[in-house]
């Protein structure tokens, strides 16, 4: 459904993405792996058209455009890093900002929150408080579920444990997987503390240095912690650090 | 009895202009997060040109003052194609703000025929038409029923637009954070001219209110901004209600000051600092428990 | 939230600052451009030059660059702000004769008017060129400043440095303004007629060879600013003497640091008690307790009042203003029942008139510009209320925006001034007016325009009288003995040692109908202030 080909992004003379392919199948969870600095979350802003890039993006046969106004219109939402909720705003209306470009208005806004209430009951609770007061995980939850209500093919979830209690990631990532068995919503994890994310996930690519190094089935990273540790700690490295770690 | 009534209605009169100008400066920072202090200046250009259709050309009165808003819209949507789209952080527009009000007032002085003087007499059609409160040895004129009415529907318009309306709640989402609210797809282009034009328009309307009050001049629109930005920190820059109340109890405060200790001369003018200070320090100590709870929220 | 809180933050430290800044620049700004547009309409203006200003920092600066010979503008009260200050900045190595060359070049206006004559919005960029290169500007010996102690008889021979600011072909003027500040928009008008009479001496051949070389400063009508000014004229520029300052919030301050060095302070305003307590300074207008004893006295005798209510600008001139009206209306069995200060943005206009309203005032006085007082004539007329014996005020008032204003509500208001009125059309007036107007057309002329110029010209001809041997002390000498100068205007001024108090003369005009257009008319005068002190 999504497909990358070629995906190339620079700063200036430095290029930190050198042209990787992605393939994510509808209603498929994948995960995006690898160490600081590999290129995940640059790899997500340029699907998303936050950040300029070359190769060619296409969703469902159809290029993407390149303003991230205009991607989330035709049916791809990113969720970035750092719990972006809108601070001054309450849980609703920041809700009321997810479905945007889905032309919402307060008439039936109800019904449209009612699937989001349903997996997140906190947000119900307090949807007329100032999303800016709500608790680290509160907020996650506020941005996944305003992303969510944009009716996505596919979410781009950057970073989503960064910061959070484990058990609130574990809460977060099953009622992703959730949601997903429902909806068919596709899905994009990037995560650097990969084990979480690669529960949930089919597939997984793991990202180093700008380039994909494996992709395949997320069980066999979760399963083979060798391949996992040379891709952050560098080839050579990897066996001995781990048999330390054991 | 008597002198109770005259504080209230003398109150709330002064709280109506505070919260005019307030209003205008609550609504461009939380769309934009630009301080404009420039808000309750701004407008006298527009006001001047008001001023000459009606005084020199002989317009109607409406027309002349629609003419002079719409020419306040239009200098707002230039100043956000040409000067904030250009700069990168609101503490840069903030500045360009004041950049914009000099140079505005500098315009009053240059068009000849506007006399070089800075200030001209604009008279409402409602001028020296007075109606006495009863029990009260005191009257309003009918320039000053007219805030009042144009506060509430200020007060109702803004409060509608920026909670129920979709582009309302989008200037709000591009003020709180720009890149999350592209990823909800608002086009910030078509935002942002929006705020500017409202902005600039609502000071425009503004002047019209003020001038047969005060005068149509420099001095006196551009006084109250102090006073204006005192009770904007009131509402923390951010809520309308108490941003009105804020200007209220100010202007309560200075005229019950004036009417029932007239021998304490200095205390009238103590109050906007007396204010400022006390809502600085209870703001300064909220925003630091609301930081220490985000440090600990993640853990 | 830690992104709103820094942001938060931001704003509550430049707010105030730029609040401040917002009110004092555009002053500035207008002051500017109000020049400009003075001098694109002097048709008949002698040197129709520069109008350029330089903002060094926002608040403080911005004096209008005059083109003419002898006047170089110096904006910004910091040493370091003024791009354009004059004299050391132009050329230090200009020594006398680069003056002289400077004198005659300033004959023809036209070969520099280049500088900073283009439109509005471009004011700012002009100062920095107008101060280097109006060559009036360039006179100052300033790093080797003559010794006073030099030898006065060898000195009247030959002329040349003989004290402080003087050279061969110079002397170095002070003049402090009101250009911009909370009366800026009309302030400026009052050192124009001063300024105009200073500029017509050197267009006439100078004072007995010397050319005046004019620094202007502006105080935004605040004493601390003015000072810092005067400090700097003197200690950094070296000036001869002040000449003309119609502002009484530097007036006032200046007088003491006038004596403390021995500075002359000719026509001075005046409107200040403490004007009066100077050695050296030598006010030619009349004090506001002079005002407010006459308006008291004709008020009570000729409409009855008993029950005055008084509101005023808060400064110690306006305070200065309610004793003394209460003093005299005590006199004849009235009393000032009470008094209450205005600022331009509180309700205090509208409290008052409640205050009157309820209180069954006859009289209502004022000390306040006729911004404040028009405000108090609308609020009246909201509350349909009118004293019975209209309004009254302190020469503060007398200007013609007051009744352009005020329009027909303030009809029959009295205002004080210390000059024979401008409908009074006096030769001495006519011919007052045509030296103003020849360089500044569209002047309103008003106490402090009269005064000025009385000043400016009490000023050039004592100088002239002292001969080639300029000092400060022969120049004090002579202003202490003046005797009877004829001004023209009214009231001729005397001074003699300790007694400084020249004009205690007020003219009163009250605002009539003429026509379909509301001005003064002059109404009673002249009345001599048979209660002021006599120093």
């Amino acid at each position: 459904m999504l497909t990358a080909r070629g995906l190339t992004v620079a700063y200036g003379p430095v290029k930190v993405l050198h042209g990787i392919d992605l393939d994510i199948a509808s209603g498929e969870i994948v995960a995006l792996i690898g160490p600081n600095g590999a290129g995940k979350t640059s790899t997500l802003n340029a699907i998303a058209g936050l950040l300029p890039h070359q190769g060619e993006v296409t969703l469902d046969g159809e290029a993407l455009p390149t303003a991230a106004e205009e991607v989330v219109r035709k049916g791809l939402a990113l969720v970035p890093q750092g719990r972006r909720v809108f601070p001054t705003m309450s849980v609703e209306e920041n809700l009321l900002m997810g479905a945007y470009s889905k032309g919402a208005r307060w008439k039936g806004s109800d019904e449209r929150f009612a699937p989001i209430y349903e997996i997140f009951p906190r947000l119900k609770e307090r949807r007329r408080q100032e999303a800016g007061r709500l608790s680290g995980g509160e907020q996650q939850m506020l941005v996944i579920g305003r992303a969510l209500l944009s009716q996505p093919k596919i979410v781009l979830i950057d970073e989503l444990s960064l910061g959070l209690a484990p058990k609130m990631v574990l809460t977060l990532l099953e009622t992703i997987q959730r949601f997903n068995a429902e909806q068919g919503t596709a899905c994009l994890l990037v995560e650097q503390a990969a084990t979480a994310a690669l529960k949930i996930a089919s597939s997984a690519y793991l990202l180093q240095r700008g380039e994909v190094v494996y992709h395949g089935p997320a069980a066999r990273l979760r399963d083979d912690v060798d391949v996992l540790h040379s891709a952050y700690l560098g080839q050579g490295t990897a066996r001995r650090e781990s048999a330390i770690r054991r | 009895m008597t002198k109770l009534i005259q504080t209230l209605i003398i109150g709330l009169e002064y709280g109506c202009v505070y919260s005019l100008i307030a209003m205008g400066m609550v609504l461009v920072y939380r769309t934009t997060g630009v301080l404009n202090i420039a808000h309750g200046g701004i407008g006298v250009l527009a006001g001047f040109i008001a001023w000459d259709l009606n005084t020199l050309r002989g317009w109607p009165y409406f027309p002349a003052i629609g003419a002079g808003i719409l020419v306040a819209v239009a200098a707002g949507l230039l100043f956000e194609r040409f000067i904030v789209r250009r700069l990168a952080a609101p503490a840069l527009a903030t500045v360009a703000t004041l950049a914009l009000f000099l140079l505005l007032q500098g315009l009053v002085f240059v068009v000849p025929w506007w006399g070089n003087t800075w200030g001209q007499v604009f008279n409402s059609p409602f001028a020296n038409k007075q109606v006495a409160i009863p029990g009260a040895d005191y009257s309003v004129s009918w320039d000053q029923l007219i805030l009042f009415g144009n506060v509430l529907l200020f007060f109702a318009g803004l409060y509608f637009i920026l909670r129920r309306t979709r582009v309302g709640l989008a200037m709000r989402a591009v003020s709180d954070d720009p890149t999350a609210a592209r990823l909800m797809g608002i086009r910030q282009k078509l935002v942002a001219p929006v705020v500017w034009g409202l902005a600039f328009g609502l000071s425009g309307l503004t002047t019209m209110l003020l001038a047969p009050i005060l005068l149509l001049d420099n001095t006196s629109l551009t006084a109250f901004t102090l006073k204006a930005l005192t009770v904007t920190f009131v509402g923390g820059l951010i809520s309308l209600p108490l941003t009105v109340l804020g200007a209220i109890t100010l202007s309560m405060l200075e005229v019950s000051t004036q009417l029932y200790l007239p021998n304490v001369k200095g205390l009238s003018d103590a109050w906007p600092f007396l204010i400022l200070i006390v809502v600085l320090v209870a703001r300064f100590a909220r925003g630091t428990k609301a930081l220490e709870d985000t440090a600990v929220a993640p853990a | 939230m830690a992104y709103l809180g820094s942001r938060r933050l931001f704003v509550l430290l430049t707010a105030g600052a730029l609040a401040s800044a917002a009110c004092g620049g555009s002053a500035a700004q207008r002051a500017a451009l109000k020049v400009q547009s003075q001098n694109q309409a002097g048709t008949n203006a002698a040197a129709p030059g520069g109008g350029g200003y330089s903002g060094g920092d926002a608040g403080a600066s911005a004096a209008p660059a005059e083109a003419g010979a002898a006047t170089s503008d110096v904006a910004g009260s910091s040493p370091g702000a003024g791009a354009s200050s004059s004299g050391s900045a132009a050329s230090p190595a200009a020594g006398s004769n680069s003056a002289a060359k400077s004198s005659s070049a300033a004959a023809q206006p036209a070969t520099r008017s280049a500088a900073g004559s283009s439109g509005g919005s471009g004011a700012q960029s002009s100062g920095a060129g107008a101060g280097k290169v109006l060559p009036g500007g360039s006179s100052g010996p300033t790093p080797g400043a003559p010794t006073p102690g030099g030898p006065p008889g060898a000195g009247s021979a030959v002329g040349g440095a003989t004290d402080v600011g003087v050279t061969a072909n110079s002397i170095k003027v002070g003049h402090i303004g009101i250009y911009s500040g909370p009366v800026g928009s009309f302030g400026d008008d009052l050192s124009y007629a001063g300024r105009a009479k200073l500029q017509e001496i050197n267009d006439s051949g100078g004072i007995n060879g010397r050319k005046l070389d004019v620094l202007v400063r502006d105080d935004a009508w605040d004493g601390t600013k003015g000072m810092n000014a005067a400090r700097d004229l003197v200690e950094r520029e070296h000036i001869f003497a002040f000449c003309c300052i119609m502002s009484v919030n530097t007036s006032d301050p200046l007088t003491p640091y006038a004596d403390e060095h021995k500075i002359p302070h000719i026509g001075a305003d005046g409107w200040g008690e403490p004007q009066y307590k100077g050695a050296w300074t030598f006010p030619v207008s009349a004090s506001a307790v002079t005002e407010a004893h006459m308006l008291a006295k004709y008020q009570a005798e000729k409409q009855g009042a008993k029950r005055v209510a008084i509101i005023y600008i808060n400064n110690p001139t306006g305070r200065a203003y309610v004793k003394a009206y209460e003093e005299v209306i005590k006199k004849f069995n009235g009393e000032v029942v009470f008094s209450q200060p205005a600022t331009f943005d509180d309700p205090g206009t509208t409290t008052f008139i409640a205050q009157a309203r309820t209180q069954n005032i006859d009289t209502i006085s004022t000390y306040l510009d006729p911004g404040i007082f028009t405000r108090l004539v609308r609020e009246a007329a909201a509350q349909n209320y009118k004293p019975k014996n209209a309004f009254s005020g302190a020469a503060g008032l007398y200007f013609q925006v007051t009744p352009n204003f005020t329009g027909p509500n303030g009809e029959g208001t009295i205002a004080a001034t210390h000059w024979v009125t401008n409908d009074m059309d006096t030769p001495g007036y006519r011919a007052y007016k045509a030296v103003v107007e020849k360089y500044y057309p569209k002047i309103d002329h008003s106490t402090w325009t009269k005064g000025g110029f009385v000043g400016a010209s009490i000023f050039g001809n004592a100088l002239k009288s002292l001969g080639l041997e300029v000092t400060r002390q022969r120049l004090k000498d002579t202003v202490d003995t003046l005797s009877n100068f004829e001004t023209g205007l009214g009231p001729n001024i005397s001074f003699s040692p300790g007694h400084h108090r020249a004009n205690k003369t007020i003219y009163l005009a009250q605002i009539q109908r003429s026509g379909d257009k509301f001005e003064f008319k002059y109404i009673a005068g002249p009345l001599v202030d048979e209660y002021a002190e006599t120093n």
